[in-house]
């Protein structure tokens, strides 16, 4: 689905990303997960086609990726949402751009404002709704667009514990019926092992490893001794040094 | 809706009960009696005051058109590209602090004593209140809202449609606001050079003739054009903006 092969990107003079590798294959999910800084948001961009790499190529499909590609989603860090539109004419507005009939945009948008539980706030702006319900739009406005590759820039970094897991739990659902590949950046440890098939753990800039994760979208998946030793993994792959045990568990993946 | 009228006819209470203070205890003919314009006023509208006021209303419309039309226009492509913001804004800082009302004259020389030069004279001086607004209010959208549109496959027209001219919409109606205040009053100052029909000639023309009642039936037929202007102004922001007085509630 993605390959990603020798990828650098610099902000006018710093480096921000440099020699990222990794493939992704369809339906699958990806977790990039690292602190602040560290160029996550970046790489996110780079695979959105909202920038372009000074060096290195990803492709998606099989096709070099130069712009904005139609079939993906993206979730940005604060909704995207614009105040002025309501909630229906937030997510119709995909739909309006690519020039689809208005008979068929109110039937997908109304679905998706069903299959989400946000019929009844469809009339809203957004300001009138809460964290949870706005995360809710933002997902049903890429949704409804039918991607194939979703991505997703820590987009449930402004929620309380509760709700989190709640979209978390909304997306994997999602995900397995619609069955479509995800990115997703984060610097919640705890949410890169539940989402994420494979987790790259990125600091200044550089993929200093990828975890595969066996549990992904197990029953009850938070409540098992599993999780929690994948979390510890994580955070020690986080806070270590570079080479020594890191490059070591590199070679082991 | 009850509220905003009760609040008008306060306004209304207010405004009368001070003039009739002044009209008690100001020993000048000057200070008319509140009671006698209103007659005069009722009397006099529209058969004396109306037209007057229609074709001041013309001049105002089509000049703050005309200035939406270009100055809005100017903002957004100053506000969005910085090298036409490079280029324009010297030129702008530059000339919008002459006073250009003393260009009158020059204006009626070049473009005739009719319509045509007090209009001219009106945009020149809206025009650019409404350009650095729109200019302002664009740089001021947050750069998030512009990768939300890119990702949704936006194109520039799409951006300009979708993003750009919703979000500078509010500053553009306070631009209004202020520019149709700023209309009316120089409106009064042209109207008095080669006319016969616009509300400020009615008023200095009472006024030249002694004539006080009419005078001040002339002045509150100015202040019911800038009331309906506004509530007008008003009745777009509802309609149009009413996203933003829930994001500011909450």
């Amino acid at each position: 689905m993605i390959e990603v092969k020798n990828l650098d990107f610099a902000y006018q003079k710093e480096r921000v990303l440099n020699n990222i590798n990794f493939q992704l294959e369809e339906g699958e999910s990806l977790a990039i997960i690292g602190p602040s800084g560290c160029g996550k948001t970046t790489l996110l961009y780079l695979l959105a086609g909202l920038e372009q790499a000074d060096q290195g190529e990803i492709k998606i499909k099989s096709k070099l990726i130069s712009g904005i590609r139609e079939n993906t989603g993206v979730i940005l860090q604060d909704y995207g949402l614009f105040p002025w539109k309501t909630v229906y004419h937030n997510l119709a507005l995909g739909l309006k751009i690519r020039g689809c009939a208005k008979k068929q945009i109110e039937k997908k948008v109304n679905l998706a404002l069903k299959r989400l539980k946000i019929s009844e706030f469809k009339n809203k702006y957004p300001a009138e709704l809460s964290g949870g319900q706005k995360q809710r739009v933002a997902v049903g406005r890429s949704l409804v667009l039918a991607p194939d590759l979703l991505l997703m820039d820590e987009p449930f970094s402004a929620l309380d514990a509760l709700t989190r897991e709640e979209m978390q739990n909304l997306i994997l659902e999602i995900h397995s019926r619609d069955n479509f590949s995800f990115v997703l950046v984060t610097h919640d440890i705890a949410e890169a092992a539940f989402l994420g098939h494979k987790i790259a753990v990125i600091r200044e800039g550089q993929i200093v490893n990828i975890l595969s994760n066996p549990h992904f979208g197990q029953k009850n998946l938070r409540e098992k001794e599993e999780f929690f030793e994948l979390q510890k993994k994580l955070r020690k792959q986080m806070t270590l040094e570079y080479g020594g045990e890191n490059q070591h568990e590199k070679r082991e993946v | 809706m009850k509220k905003e009228k009760y609040n008008s006819f306060y306004a209304l209470l207010l405004i009368i009960g001070i003039w009739y203070i002044l009209y008690f205890t100001v020993d000048s003919s000057i200070i008319t009696s509140p009671g006698a314009v209103i007659r005069v006023f009722l009397m006099n509208f529209s058969s004396e005051i109306l037209p007057h006021l229609l074709m001041s209303f013309y001049r105002i419309f089509v000049a703050v058109a005309i200035s939406l039309f270009l100055g809005v226009g100017i903002g957004l492509l100053t506000g969005m590209h910085k090298k036409i913001d490079k280029f324009l804004s010297p030129l702008i800082y530059l000339l919008y602090p002459i006073p250009k009302i003393a260009f009158l004259p020059v204006f009626m020389l070049l473009f005739g004593l009719g319509d045509r030069s007090k209009i001219i004279l009106l945009i020149v001086i809206v025009i650019f209140q409404i350009i650095v607004t729109t200019r302002d209010g664009v740089r001021g959208i947050d750069s998030n809202y512009f990768a939300s549109a890119r990702s949704l496959g936006m194109d520039r027209i799409d951006i300009y449609r979708h993003l750009v001219f919703p979000a500078v919409l509010p500053g553009i109606l306070t631009a209004l606001r202020i520019t149709i205040g700023t209309s009316i009053a120089v409106l009064f100052f042209a109207e008095n050079f080669a006319v016969k029909y616009g509300i400020g000639y009615y008023i200095m023309n009472s006024w030249s003739m002694v004539n006080y009642l009419k005078m001040y039936s002339g002045i509150i037929a100015v202040s019911l054009l800038g009331y309906f202007l506004f509530k007008g102004i008003d009745w777009l922001e509802n309609k149009y903006c009413s996203w933003q007085k829930i994001s500011d509630k909450f």
